[in-house]
């Protein structure tokens, strides 16, 4: 009887597995199709557009840039002297510290000689404890807030207290922005005005010449795993948010780099603390309201303001940043569960939200039972092995497409990598992916839907190096960041 | 079957594959290419610009004759092309006066401008914004209807590119058009439109003179906002027209302009506006009125004092501590038994640093809080603010 009754589930997810994945080829095939069409079109838009006039202009809309900082003192001071050279007229940077437990706060505060000052807290989102503003006039676009530990969230709810510019842009401690970003972030406010919510473009800084917190030469890093990591980013940004954001049903505005309309952010009352995929969760939130007030809106993806980061170059680090990102997900998705279906919710809760339940959550899982499932196909002699290879053949040229295509856009519109070489390296990166890479993240993924009661609040570690090597120090391992 | 539709397919992704692969290198190719041309025409044409924009006028026309002729041939390569019309735009886009029209001349002699109209005729949205931005750096006027039909295209890009073009352009009439077609579908934000108007290369007074009494509001509005001290002079009878029947967005904007002119003869027009029905209105209407000051004002400035609404009692304490009596009117304020009022008062003193004079009035024979229920309902069912 059980083996009836295992041999029914094995042939019912064999045919499952096939409709899955012919769904998910067809769905990434028109985001690929999409973003072929627009990012090309967007590029020759925005090389005509007036960046030059609005950079310098006083009409532009003033952005207040939210760093928050946990643990950062490796790379905090570079971080904000290369914000302090942008090309923006008016704007403010503020620093917040959550409760750092090493160095940050006076790394910062001797970098810049800011003072404590007395300075009105308006708190239209309820935070922890905010321990002191310090401020030196001499950098007149920089505040340095020192907090009680209350996390990522926390720490931005209480940099958008303390802002006083109707936008603002969050970007991580250890990401550089290119000159222009803000520029270009900004032009999407100034062209729409219904606006509310943009993402800029995450690339891998890891490898890079940097000179005074800035890119000025892109090469490839030597890591294998950060080669990966450039590959799946192109293909997650240039291919998946460029399709979301057609559809104006974009999930996730990275948190490495996003920008938003402040009152639209209040009034879904700001991140939520104890969530660790604010990113996600903030952007559901502001799809939820507008959808039901009916408002106008907008939330889009651009892919040429540059936010650079540092990818994880070892194995432990990177399982820990996807264990939390997959748990971010469930954890968005699940406080969002009620959207799911909806038609008021329009294509996010038709489309958008099912797609990351079912191609992104979920898919781990049924990775992992596909894994179980081809040797038992096999031992009740239902697998063809001439049929497996041939269809994991073509799901694995599938994906190796996906990941070129996205290459070859890059190519045609942004050509950053140069040189041949480290083309055809990255192409060969984006074959050789589908034969480890992508596995062992599907495990970690994986980690991340089993644990996720356990790690639900927790950021996990990575070590931070320095942008430059002469600054780079050893650190000692630190412990989970308390929430 | 089933295996030979696997084989197909996967032939067809092998193939796709290839051909990506292609394109790459082949994009990689033309891209090296192309930059390598592009930087060595941009090299000669930006040092033959720069010639061309600091000759002496006497020797300009022969110079821009001998120029002419020499790229007579090399025009005709489409790379060169692109790179100069490039480089022109680029100078256009932040040149000054005069430097415009000895570039214009080397645009108009190529044939420039006109290559836009095909542009703005086409059916893409981006091609028209493209056409558009030419057409405005270029100042090709023949191109100004097109452009006007083109705003029926509902995009945010397109019509901030056809407005920044006509604006550049100079033409009054036409930005009154253009204004006046897109109506309530203004998409893009107002710091853009802001941006538009001092793109504005034309009479700008004459623009704002006629947008001021625009039909739209929001459009109304944002000229009002907009003007300078000298502009809001020469059009004040118009200002104070709008004063006295604009939409409340324009009467409040209005109102700010009005104070531009630090003109004291219009401070009595103003005092009507103090009972607007419009809390925004009346706040700021008072705070203009510590701006243009004329000592008869003062009494209806008092009166401001009791209203119902936080900004507006601020405003109106914060205005008469530049008039003469202020002393005498905050004084009866302190006798009053309105605890609002006198916090108004207070505060006022306070943030001005004027401890002296509240140290005086502060000998008010009746204590603050004492409070009268006919004050309490003059407040009553309105939402009270209260200093923190």
């Amino acid at each position: 009887m059980l083996e009836y009754i295992l041999y029914k589930f094995i042939l019912g997810f064999n045919k499952f597995v096939v409709i899955y994945v012919i769904i998910i080829s067809v769905l990434n095939l028109i985001q690929m199709i999409i973003a072929m069409v627009y990012t090309p079109a967007y590029m020759r838009k925005v090389k005509f557009s007036d960046i030059k006039m609005f950079s310098e202009s006083t009409n532009i809309v003033p952005i207040s840039i939210l760093v928050p900082a946990f643990n950062e003192e490796q790379t905090i001071v570079e971080n904000i002297k290369s914000l302090l050279t942008l090309n923006y007229v008016t704007y403010e940077i503020v620093v917040v510290n959550d409760g750092s437990e090493d160095n940050t706060l006076s790394a910062v505060i001797d970098a810049f000689a800011l003072k404590k000052v007395s300075y009105p807290l308006r708190s239209k989102i309820q935070t922890k404890n905010v321990h002191g503003v310090y401020y030196n006039p001499e950098f007149p676009r920089l505040r340095l807030v020192d907090k009680e530990n209350g996390g990522k969230s926390d720490a931005l709810n209480a940099g958008i207290n303390i802002s006083q510019y109707p936008y603002f842009a969050s970007i991580d401690a250890d990401s550089l922005l290119d000159s222009d970003a803000l520029i270009r972030i900004a032009m999407s406010f100034m062209e729409y005005k219904y606006t509310i919510g943009v993402g800029g473009l995450v690339r891998v800084a890891n490898g890079c010449k940097i000179e005074n917190g800035k890119v000025v030469n892109v090469e490839l890093p030597k890591s294998g795993l950060a080669k990966f990591q450039i590959v799946e980013y192109f293909r997650a940004f240039l291919v998946g948010r460029i399709g979301w954001s057609s559809l104006n049903s974009l999930l996730i505005i990275s948190g490495a780099f996003g920008a938003f309309k402040k009152s639209a952010v209040l009034e879904v009352g700001g991140y939520t603390t104890g969530s660790i995929g604010e990113d996600m969760d903030l952007v559901l939130k502001l799809h939820r309201y507008m959808h039901e007030k009916k408002y106008k809106y907008r939330i889009s993806f651009l892919p040429d303001p540059v936010c650079w980061t540092q990818a994880p170059e070892n194995i432990r680090a990177l399982y820990s940043q996807r264990r939390r990102w997959h748990i971010g997900l469930i954890d968005s998705l699940h406080r969002n569960a009620d959207m799911f279906f909806r038609p008021r919710f329009g294509a996010v809760g038709m489309i958008s939200m099912p797609y990351y339940f079912l191609f992104e959550m979920l898919a781990p899982v049924i990775e992992a039972i596909g894994l179980i499932v081809v040797p038992l196909s096999y031992f009740f002699g239902i697998l063809s092995i001439e049929y497996f290879i041939l269809f994991f053949i073509a799901t694995t040229l599938f994906g190796v497409i996906l990941s070129v295509g996205a290459l070859a856009i890059e190519e045609y519109t942004f050509n950053k990598y140069v040189r041949l070489k480290d083309v055809f390296t990255l192409s060969l990166y984006s074959i050789i992916e589908n034969f480890s890479y992508r596995q062992m993240t599907v495990f970690f993924r994986l980690f991340g839907v089993l644990r996720y009661k356990k790690y639900k609040q927790s950021w996990g570690t990575m070590k931070r190096q320095a942008f430059t090597p002469e600054e780079q120090e050893p650190v000692d391992a630190k412990s989970e960041t308390p929430v | 079957m089933l295996i030979k539709n696997l084989y197909i397919m996967i032939g067809a992704l092998a193939g796709v594959l290839a051909c990506t692969y292609v394109f790459i290198i082949y994009t990689k190719m033309i891209q090296n290419r192309r930059n390598r041309l592009q930087q060595m025409h941009m090299t000669t044409i930006q040092h033959d610009l720069n010639k061309l924009l600091t000759i002496a006028d006497s020797d300009y026309a022969h110079y821009l004759e001998e120029y002419l002729t020499a790229i007579q041939l090399r025009v005709k390569n489409r790379s060169f092309r692109t790179a100069l019309e490039t480089a022109l735009l680029d100078h256009l886009a932040e040149a000054r006066q005069e430097d415009t029209q000895r570039l214009l001349a080397v645009a108009y002699a190529l044939n420039f401008p006109s290559l836009c109209m095909s542009q703005i005729r086409s059916r893409s949205n981006r091609n028209v914004a493209f056409g558009s931005r030419k057409a405005g750096l270029f100042q090709y006027k023949e191109a100004i209807p097109f452009m006007l039909d083109a705003l029926s295209i509902f995009s945010s890009d397109t019509q901030f590119q056809i407005l920044m073009g006509l604006s550049r352009m100079g033409d009054v009439d036409a930005m009154e058009t253009a204004y006046n077609k897109i109506g309530n579908y203004v998409m893009v934000n107002e710091r853009s439109v802001y941006e538009i108007m001092e793109a504005f290369t034309g009479d700008m007074r004459e623009l704002c003179r006629r947008m001021i009494h625009c039909e739209m509001d929001f459009i109304s509005a944002l000229f009002l906002k907009s003007l300078d001290r000298d502009t809001a002079i020469a059009l004040s009878e118009d200002i104070m027209d709008i004063i006295k029947s604009g939409g409340k967005e324009q009467r409040i904007a209005a109102i700010k302009a009005i104070a531009l002119t630090e003109d004291g003869t219009y401070a009595r027009h103003l005092l009507p506006t103090l009972e607007d029905s419009d809390w925004e209105v009346r706040a700021i209407s008072a705070r203009t009125l510590g701006k243009i000051k004329v000592p008869e004002v003062s009494g209806a400035l008092s009166s401001a004092i009791y209203d119902s609404e936080w900004w507006v009692r601020q405003n109106a304490a914060s205005s008469l501590l530049s008039y003469p009596d202020c002393e005498e009117i905050f004084t009866s304020v302190m006798d009053s038994k309105d605890s609002y009022a006198k916090d108004s008062v207070i505060f006022a003193l306070e943030n001005a640093g004027r401890n002296d004079m509240l140290a005086i009035i502060s000998q008010a024979p009746k204590g603050l809080d004492e409070l009268d229920y006919d004050s309490l309902n003059h407040y009553k069912g309105k939402e009270l603010v209260n200093i923190v």
